[in-house]
């Protein structure tokens, strides 16, 4: 039972493969047109035939019986010349002549062993009574019989009967001749053909192979050779492979992406590790030499470094939770975006002060939305402290509110150092920089942003920057003002 | 569960019994089972219905047929086939024989209803196995054909009702025999071309052939080999070997034959048909002692070609 199901199963396997379907296509259409044109042409000889016998045997029989009804054999059958004719038209057919007279009687049997005997055979009554002549075959005993009426050509009066059997032997000798023949010519025609199935089935699908072979060798291991691997033989193969290339190419890119991610998130990490180490490291050397002011002043340093490292640390935290992928919730309720812009500003007043810049609030129209009020006042927090610290002094940092029927329109414009236009598209990635030269001074996780754009997006919201160099940056951020919109 | 398996039983037993009872009833009254036979409806041809007749005594019998052959088949496909204006005046029956005596209008029926009715009676007839021939009388005179030749006695075997079976039964083939010169001691080959009836092997026929003599053959220098008075009581063919059994008269040797010729025209007129390499001969199913004087029974005869003229 088991060994059963494993052939059904590997059998279903075979069925369901693409070359054994091509073999199976191109055999059958091979060979069921030479099978069916050997029966057709084998029933279609035999059934000619046949009728030709029975027409020439029935002419023949017609033609004895005409003879007959000339002469008076009916009253006499020892007619030598009659009785030489129809031994000789048996021997011809292989058969047997019986002469039947008016009393259904058997007056002639060429085998000599029915005269005088009574024939009441159903075509031999209608024969003598519709006058017409009858042919019947014995597909079994293979041979044909035949009855025609013996008529008195002046007057139309049935004299009697001719029943004639003629063997069909030899037709079927032919047929079966003739079907060995054909037999041997399909079998050839069946073995060319399932060469050439098998052929084609094998050429056929080689380009498939080579497309298999490319997916293969990533599946084994990344093959950078993969790259070159084209399949331009079929167009489908040629689509499958750049499909494939075109995957291959995104992999590649998500790869890319995560390695400059975790190689930033190390670096950024280390660094203030690094300013930690040199600092403790150099109050260890100077052991008991370093008085107390200098003391305090490295272990300030510490502690800020420690704060940095902890900020990353949770700026990377939040971002995760931020990311839209793994969909964290939302706290959505009606806020008065205003008020809470007006309580960022003044949040951060005395670092706009400490940088010697102007922050301006500007507010079109009051506006309320439904926001998680924190996630928001983050990104929009992050927005502002950039704005205030790639700025140069006495510039300026304006925040205008506006809304229109669908969306809350917050622009963060400031005076700044700007940012060039090849760095604009990468500037929401972590840990991007634009001047990594300046980022130690200026400080920051480089995760700002990111955090910014994941939390808008989570509002379902829409974040713009437009900046020229040396003049200043302008981000513009839409919130909807329903999310079931 | 347990009754419900018993209750099954029974009615399977009392299946069975039934089955088994209507069997036994349909083989003990076979021999009243009867084809009645009657010219289907427009005269095209012979039909039968098998009909029960239950026999008191012969000439019961014999009425019982006829009386049946009046009756209206059960079908409509046929006629009856003594009708009132043909019914029989007088019935004779005796030895093996019935004659019946038809009236006057029995001539009046068209040649084709005529044989049919002739043909239906006495196919009905003979198949009582006491009534071996039929013979019509018309107004107490014999029936006589449009020749005006007196019909006679018929028998079950003067009438064919089916040309296809009739024409199947008899083949011509060609068969050799071996009969001898007038000295009796050498064979001469004829290969004739004879009809036989295809329900009887043809080694039967050849040797049935053989023992009939030379008149078979259209020769005038043949000569019998064997006793026209031999019986052959069967041949059988196994294993390319013919097994002949003939009965005491095969030893008679009427002719002067010579023993060596008489076998070998046996041995050489079987083997001449194809599947038979050799020859056992028997007589009344014992294969000891001699063939007529000294050749032994006991051997396998192979062909011999050297006694051939």
């Amino acid at each position: 039972m088991k060994i059963f199901f494993t052939r059904l199963l590997q059998n279903v396997r075979l069925y369901r493969s693409l070359r054994f379907r091509i073999f199976l296509i191109v055999l059958l259409i091979g060979i069921i047109p030479s099978f069916i044109m050997r029966i057709l042409m084998v029933r279609g000889y035999e059934s000619r035939a046949m009728s030709q016998k029975i027409s020439e045997v029935t002419n023949q029989s017609a033609i004895v019986a005409a003879h007959l009804a000339r002469t008076d054999y009916f009253s006499d059958t020892s007619d030598p010349v009659i009785n030489d004719e129809l031994i000789q038209m048996s021997n011809l057919y292989d058969g047997r002549i019986l002469v039947i007279n008016d009393a259904y009687q058997i007056i002639k049997d060429t085998y000599g062993k029915s005269q005088g005997r009574y024939i009441v055979s159903g075509e031999v009554i209608s024969c003598m009574n519709g006058s017409r002549n009858m042919s019947s075959q014995d597909e079994e005993n293979r041979y044909l019989e035949i009855t025609v009426p013996i008529l008195d050509e002046s007057t139309g009066g049935v004299y009697g009967a001719l029943v004639a059997s003629a063997s069909t032997d030899g037709i079927h000798d032919n047929v079966e001749i003739m079907n060995r023949r054909a037999v041997v010519v399909e079998v050839v025609i069946a073995l060319v053909v399932l060469i050439i199935a098998s052929a084609l089935a094998s050429t056929l699908l080689r380009p498939f192979d080579k497309v298999i072979k490319a997916v293969d060798s990533v599946k084994e291991g990344f093959d950078p050779g993969v790259r070159d691997i084209e399949v331009p033989d079929y167009t489908e193969t040629r689509d499958i492979m750049e499909a494939f290339h075109h995957l291959m190419s995104r992999m590649k890119e998500v790869d890319d992406t995560r390695d400059e991610f975790v190689a930033n998130v190390s670096h950024e990490l280390k660094t203030p590790l690094a300013s930690m180490k040199v600092l403790s490291d150099s109050l260890i050397q100077g052991g008991d030499a370093v008085d107390a002011g200098t003391y305090r002043e490295f272990m300030l340093d510490i502690a800020e470094e420690v704060d940095r490292e902890n900020r990353i640390i949770n700026n990377l935290l939040s971002l995760v939770k931020l990311d839209k992928n793994r969909s964290p919730e939302l706290n959505l309720e009606p806020r008065d975006l205003s008020k809470m812009l007006r309580q960022l500003v003044k949040t951060l007043t005395p670092l706009a002060k400490e940088a010697e810049v102007d922050l301006i609030y500007e507010e079109k129209i009051p506006v309320e939305a439904e926001i998680d009020e924190t996630k928001l006042s983050l990104a929009i927090m992050n927005l502002m402290e950039n704005a205030i610290k790639y700025n140069k002094k006495g510039g300026w940092v304006r925040v205008t509110l506006d809304a229109d029927m669908q969306f809350a329109v917050i622009n963060v414009s400031d005076s700044g150092m700007g940012i060039p236009e090849e760095s604009i598209n990468r500037i929401y990635d972590r840990f991007y920089r634009v001047d990594k030269s300046h980022s130690r001074e200026i400080g920051g996780t480089g995760l700002g942003l990111a955090i910014t754009r994941n939390a808008i997006l989570l509002h379902r919201g829409a974040i713009k920057a437009s900046s020229i160099v040396g003049e200043g940056t302008t981000f513009t951020v839409k919130i909807p003002l329903r999310m079931d919109i | 569960m347990r009754s419900l398996r018993r209750f099954f039983s029974i009615i399977a037993a009392a299946f069975a019994a039934l089955i088994m009872s209507s069997c036994g009833h349909g083989e003990g009254d076979r021999t009243d089972v009867y084809k009645i036979f009657f010219p289907e409806e427009g005269y095209a041809s012979i039909i039968s219905e098998e009909r029960t007749i239950l026999p008191e005594n012969s000439s019961d019998m014999v009425s019982a047929l006829l009386n049946e052959l009046e009756k209206e088949p059960s079908d409509d496909k046929g006629i009856p086939s003594i009708t009132s204006d043909i019914k029989p005046s007088r019935v004779d029956f005796k030895e093996n024989g019935v004659q019946i005596d038809f009236p006057e209008a029995y001539l009046d029926m068209d040649r084709t209803r005529e044989i049919l009715v002739r043909a239906s009676v006495v196919e009905t007839l003979t198949q009582y196995d006491k009534v071996q021939r039929v013979s019509f009388l018309v107004n107490g005179e014999e029936l006589k054909d449009s020749a005006g030749v007196v019909i006679g006695d018929m028998t079950a075997d003067s009438f064919i009702n089916n040309t296809g079976v009739e024409l199947n039964s008899y083949e011509r083939t060609n068969v050799t025999l071996y009969f001898t010169d007038i000295g009796g001691s050498a064979l001469k080959r004829y290969d004739e071309d004879l009809v036989y009836n295809t329900n009887m092997a043809i080694e039967k026929f050849a040797l049935e052939t053989l023992i009939g003599g030379p008149q078979a053959v259209n020769e005038q220098e043949a000569f019998p080999t064997l006793s026209p008075d031999t019986k052959l009581l069967q041949v059988t063919v196994k294993d390319r070997i013919a097994y002949a059994n003939f009965d005491t008269s095969v030893k008679e040797e009427p002719y002067s034959v010579d023993e060596e010729t008489a076998l070998y025209s046996i041995v050489n007129t079987l083997t001449s048909l194809p599947g038979i390499d050799k020859v056992q001969i028997s007589i009344e199913g014992s294969t000891e002692g001699v063939f007529m004087d000294h050749m032994k029974l006991d051997e396998l005869y192979e062909r011999n070609d050297d006694l051939i003229n």
